[in-house]
């Protein structure tokens, strides 16, 4: 990755009593689309505002382009935010809403108009500019309030859920439009979200933050296929756990007893004791599902778990099928299966074989 | 069946009205009426009215006198107005930025005074401002002042008591329009770029201008006919139009000339109100 545009170290907020931010620190690069993903209540929007310098932190510094800009006041800052509710000036027609940033900074009037249409160019919304904000639906509220903060070139744009006040249809339609605006501009965008699916499709890099803390930072595949913790697992989509103390550990393989009755392996990178209590995680979708043994290509069974089990429930949800398997008395375990065809789908009650590859099995720390 | 349906609506929309109705006629409309037609009566030789047509009373009141006490008027009205728009509307917006409950104690405060009785608290004005009074005795005190300020029955004394009397009339619209405005929008301003002062001049006030400007109608208009503070506070010297008008009723037992004082004052009070709203349309 190129050049470090924003760096935070070591913020602290507190509210009262309660640590919003809890020492997190970031490096954000050039150009990046950073997403800052945790469920709501986590300080989120708190360290976004912090960066933006609306809240100043109690501990801790802001770096833009290697320089301190602690003391830099939020509107000498070279950083702009597009609201969570957007906060466009009801008594301001789209145009001034827009020209607001270049208008206090006291630009030429024609300037201003260059740059205020080409930003409506940008953002699509010809034709309205005489509108005010109450008399725009809320996609396109969206895109003036994008386009406000986007006129002002900065170095780091902050969007605090942007798109969380609209529906799904639309939603997707800004994602896919918000990508590809942050892929032409180059400009670093700094995007907080508590929707684990936009942060996967549309970031360079995630961080996880809960309950004030940086739990993991790392590319979408990163965070979704090598999660560091259970929350992470469970919060990034659905998965299924597995825990205890091991049955056998050497260099590079650890097995688990479930139930006494399946030995579920995983690699580990890092030798583990075989007293400590390990959690495996695996992603429903990486579980397959056979009628029976006899159909299973058992070549390399060492790098194979398998399992036997019975169809508890099938949940129909059109592109994908989820099964819920009890494998044993205790446990069960979700499984998704792509749906090839309507007629493949098991019944209720069904016996059935569900295997996955041992690199599937994650290890996960508490 | 729709027919029967229309005059029962009718029916109710009267039964709802009519108390508003028959007060307004009674209470408000007769007595104005009363009052146009005075104006153009002549006066009985021992006070009492008699009913001969004439335009006197309305030539009469623009004799020097009478038009020194409308200039004074309005020129008192407007200080008020201006004085109570810059304290009421930086007490205003400290109030909205406090958490719910200390607000409301705070807006209470704003509130209290109105328990008092208007004559007793503008004549503790007089025992605070007169020459032994509570000011000129503090500066005396703290060896600021080697004579006491003559404070009592000036114009000075006029405007202070109308600024303390009509206050809350400006902070509690301007309070209202405050808390009706969105903080995150001086956050966003901030955000692009905005200090503090163009924060607050192209957001906050543009915004809380319904308040100031309901607040300055309020405030304007009482204060125009105010009576009781300058009688007691301005002395002989400081007479605004109402104490004109009161004397006219009370002291001279002159009501015609007295009607026509009251009707251009009110006239005037029209005309400035349509002037105001005039540019409030504008800025919308």
């Amino acid at each position: 990755m190129g050049q470090i545009d924003l760096e935070v170290r070591n913020l602290k907020k507190y509210f009262g009593s309660v640590c919003a931010v809890n020492d997190v620190s970031l490096q954000i690069c050039n150009g990046e689309f950073f997403s800052i993903l945790g469920p709501s209540g986590c300080g989120k929007t708190t360290l976004l505002r912090i960066i933006a310098g609306l809240l100043p932190p109690d501990k801790g510094s802001v770096y833009l382009r290697g320089r301190c800009i602690d003391s830099v006041p939020a509107y000498r800052r070279d950083i702009n935010t597009v609201f969570q509710n957007y906060a466009l000036f009801p008594h301001m027609t789209v145009f001034d809403n827009i020209a607001f940033g270049l208008s206090v900074k006291k630009l030429q009037k024609k300037e201003i108009r260059e740059k205020v249409l080409s930003a409506i160019d940008l953002v699509e919304l010809e034709g309205l500019e005489n509108r005010k904000p109450k008399q725009l639906s809320g996609g396109q509220q969206q895109r003036v309030a994008l386009a406000r903060a986007l006129v002002n070139q900065p170095s780091v744009l902050l969007l605090d859920e942007p798109l969380g006040a609209l529906d799904v249809k639309l939603r997707q339609l800004m994602q896919d439009e918000l990508k590809k605006l942050q892929k032409k501009l180059r400009t670093t965008f700094i995007y907080v979200t508590h929707d684990q699916e936009e942060a996967i499709s549309m970031s360079d890099r995630i961080a996880i933050m809960k309950d004030g803390r940086i739990e993991q930072v790392g590319t979408p595949i990163e965070i979704y296929s090598r999660p560091k913790t259970k929350f992470i697992a469970g919060f990034i989509g659905d998965a299924n756990f597995f825990e205890g103390k091991p049955a056998f550990v050497n260099d590079s393989t650890i097995c688990l007893r479930i139930d006494n009755q399946y030995a579920i392996k995983a690699f580990s990178r890092n030798q583990l004791d075989i007293s400590t209590k390990v959690i495996i995680m695996v992603r429903p979708e990486k579980i397959r599902i056979l009628p029976s043994f006899q159909t299973l290509d058992l070549k390399d069974n060492n790098e194979i778990n398998i399992v036997n089990g019975q169809i508890e429930d099938v949940l129909y949800l059109g592109n994908m099928i989820e099964y819920i398997v009890r494998i044993s008395s205790k446990t069960r375990v979700i499984v998704f299966e792509q749906n090839y065809s309507d007629q493949s789908i098991y019944k209720k009650g069904a016996r059935i074989v569900a295997f996955w590859k041992a690199k599937d099995s994650v290890l996960l720390s508490e | 069946m729709k027919k029967k349906s229309r005059y029962a609506d009718d029916f109710i929309l009267v039964l709802m009205l009519g108390p508003a109705l028959l007060w307004f006629v009674f209470f408000f409309l007769v007595p104005l009426a009363i009052i146009v037609f005075y104006s153009f009566c002549e006066r009985g030789t021992y006070g009492g009215i008699v009913y001969r047509f004439t335009l006197r009373n309305y030539v009469e009141a623009f004799d020097a006198l009478y038009l020194n006490a409308f200039v004074r008027s309005v020129r008192i009205a407007f200080l008020n107005t201006f004085l109570c728009l810059i304290i009421g509307y930086p007490v205003a917006y400290y109030i909205s930025t406090k958490p719910p409950r200390i607000k409301n104690s705070l807006i209470l405060l704003v509130i209290v005074p109105f328990w008092t009785n208007f004559l007793v608290r503008t004549y503790s004005w007089m025992i605070i401002l007169r020459t032994e009074g509570l000011v000129n005795s503090l500066l005396l005190g703290l060896n600021i002042l080697r004579n006491p300020l003559n404070l009592l029955f000036s114009e000075k004394a006029v405007v202070i008591g109308l600024v303390y009397g009509y206050l809350p009339f400006m902070i509690l619209p301007i309070y209202a329009s405050i808390e009706k405005v969105d903080f995150l929008l001086l956050d966003a301003a901030k955000d692009l770029g905005a200090n503090s002062m163009q924060v607050f001049a192209k957001i906050m006030l543009p915004l809380t201008l319904p308040g100031i400007i309901a607040g300055s109608i309020l405030v304007l208009i009482p204060s125009l006919g105010a009576f009781i503070t300058p009688d007691l506070l301005g002395g002989a010297k400081n007479l605004m139009i109402g104490n004109v008008i009161k004397d006219q009723f009370l002291a001279a037992r002159n009501w015609p000339f007295g009607s026509a004082i009251a009707i251009i004052l009110m006239v005037i009070v029209v005309l400035l109100l349509k002037l105001y709203l005039g540019i409030n349309k504008e800025n919308e």
